[in-house]
């Protein structure tokens, strides 16, 4: 593309009317050509106004109050996940037999990798005003921490400062009953930029004993072949 | 110790690029504070977008939520809290107008009149109407053509090659409006500016 065609492509860029592909391609010639950048801000003073330009409303309280709840209820979270998580403290030795019942070879590998565990976060549960149950999880990623708060049997799952999964990997939930090997579950996730997560376990928890995560091929996997980085005590 | 309350009320003297590092950490109340000042021009955006109130609530509710989550990703360099909280409910709300059954929702309740409070006459609120008001007229003073394509690509969402076919026009003739109108656009805000002070 040349260079005026480039240009051309800047209002249609910041009034989002460029398809994903191509937004991509304008975004990396950005980085390359200060001119470009130039005329990108210049413009971006009247697209950024067009944000405000319509009919004025007050939101709908509700709203407010949907979104409060939920922003609330997760600092809760995060605060009780992060609470007893030592910063410099020592490291950790963590077992965890039974993880893959089913699978002793994979068992042996996970428990070699798993002996020693960086930040390993261990906290306690704490119970809800509404009937909801909080437990921290045992993270083996350092500097991440994870909470499952349980209501009616269903979990959701919340993390927090987590590392993105390898290349070509993604995070995959597994549920664990007593004397069984974890089965795998349709939650498959990413973190956000900042290493957030909120997953909703599918299924109920009646009966299981711990829900896993591992990183996993994209699209999953139907055994675990990593070593959890996520163990909740369910 | 403080409590909630004046917690809250201290937070609300804070600016927002400083309440933006709290809300990183985790602090609920500092969130609370920056959807207090915001809620209202978002809900604005994203109704004028959707067209339909549940729609836009739902909108803004997911634009917020991952704001909080997300709320490393704030960089003052690249502008305002307000800015980038605009800029998160309009990629969402062009998400929902994209979907299929949005876009049904949205022709099926353009006829529906539905009860939107106004804001709450205070200084801060007259202000943002005001400001609203100055830039439609300075969007309406635009040639036809130009207008029309920013409102189609950036309030209804729709891309460049959707509003090409829609309009018979090449793309290229498209783009090229796009450019103008937000040129033009810019010179009329300044001189409306020029005229305020």
């Amino acid at each position: 593309m040349t260079h005026p065609e480039w240009e051309n492509e800047i209002a249609a860029y910041l009034l989002g009317s460029l398809e994903e592909s191509e937004s991509g391609a304008f975004e990396a010639h950005l980085q390359e050509c200060a001119q470009c950048r130039a005329e990108y801000e210049r413009l971006r003073v009247a697209s950024d106004s067009l944000s405000l330009a319509a009919e004025q409303y007050a939101a709908p309280p509700a709203i407010g109050e949907r979104v409060m709840s939920i922003v609330r209820s997760e600092a809760e979270l995060l605060q009780a996940a992060t609470a007893d998580q030592p910063t410099n403290g020592p490291k950790r030795r963590w077992r965890r037999p039974g993880w893959f019942g089913g699978t002793p070879a994979l068992a042996v590998g996970a428990l070699a990798t798993a002996l020693v565990v960086a930040g390993l976060a261990i906290a306690g549960a704490f119970s809800g005003a509404n009937g909801s149950r909080t437990i921290a999880a045992q993270v083996t990623v350092p500097g991440a921490s994870a909470a499952l708060r349980v209501q009616d049997g269903r979990g959701q799952l919340i993390v927090a400062h987590m590392a993105q999964p390898p290349a070509g990997r993604i995070y995959e939930v597994w549920l664990q009953r007593p004397g069984q090997a974890p089965q795998p579950t349709t939650a498959l996730f990413g973190v956000t930029h900042s290493g957030g997560a909120d997953v909703v376990v599918p299924g109920t928890l009646k009966g299981v004993q711990r829900v896993l995560v591992t990183d996993e091929p994209l699209g999953g996997s139907l055994k675990p072949t990593r070593t959890p980085v996520i163990v909740v005590p369910a | 110790m403080r409590g909630p309350a004046s917690s809250l009320s201290s937070l609300r003297k804070l600016a927002d690029e400083d309440l933006m590092p709290l809300v990183r950490r985790g602090e609920a109340s500092a969130f609370e504070v920056i959807f207090e000042r915001h809620s209202g021009v978002a809900f604005s955006l994203a109704y004028r977008m959707c067209g339909q109130r549940a729609l836009a609530e739902d909108v803004i509710q997911e634009a917020f939520l991952s704001l909080w989550r997300t709320g490393a990703r704030y960089d003052r360099r690249r502008g305002s809290v307000r800015s980038w909280v605009l800029a998160i409910v309009h990629n969402r709300a062009v998400d929902a107008l994209r979907s299929g059954a949005s876009r049904r929702l949205r022709h099926e309740d353009e006829s529906a009149t539905e009860q939107l409070e106004a804001p709450v006459r205070t200084e801060v609120e007259v202000a943002r109407r005001d400001e609203a008001r100055e830039i439609r007229e300075a969007l309406d003073a635009l040639p036809r053509e130009q207008s029309r394509v920013i409102e189609l690509a950036y309030f209804g969402g729709f891309t460049h090659t959707e509003i090409a076919d829609m309009l018979e026009t090449p793309i290229g003739t498209v783009k090229g409006r796009m450019r103008l109108g937000l040129e033009k656009l810019r010179v009329n805000l300044d001189q409306a500016a020029e005229v305020a002070t």
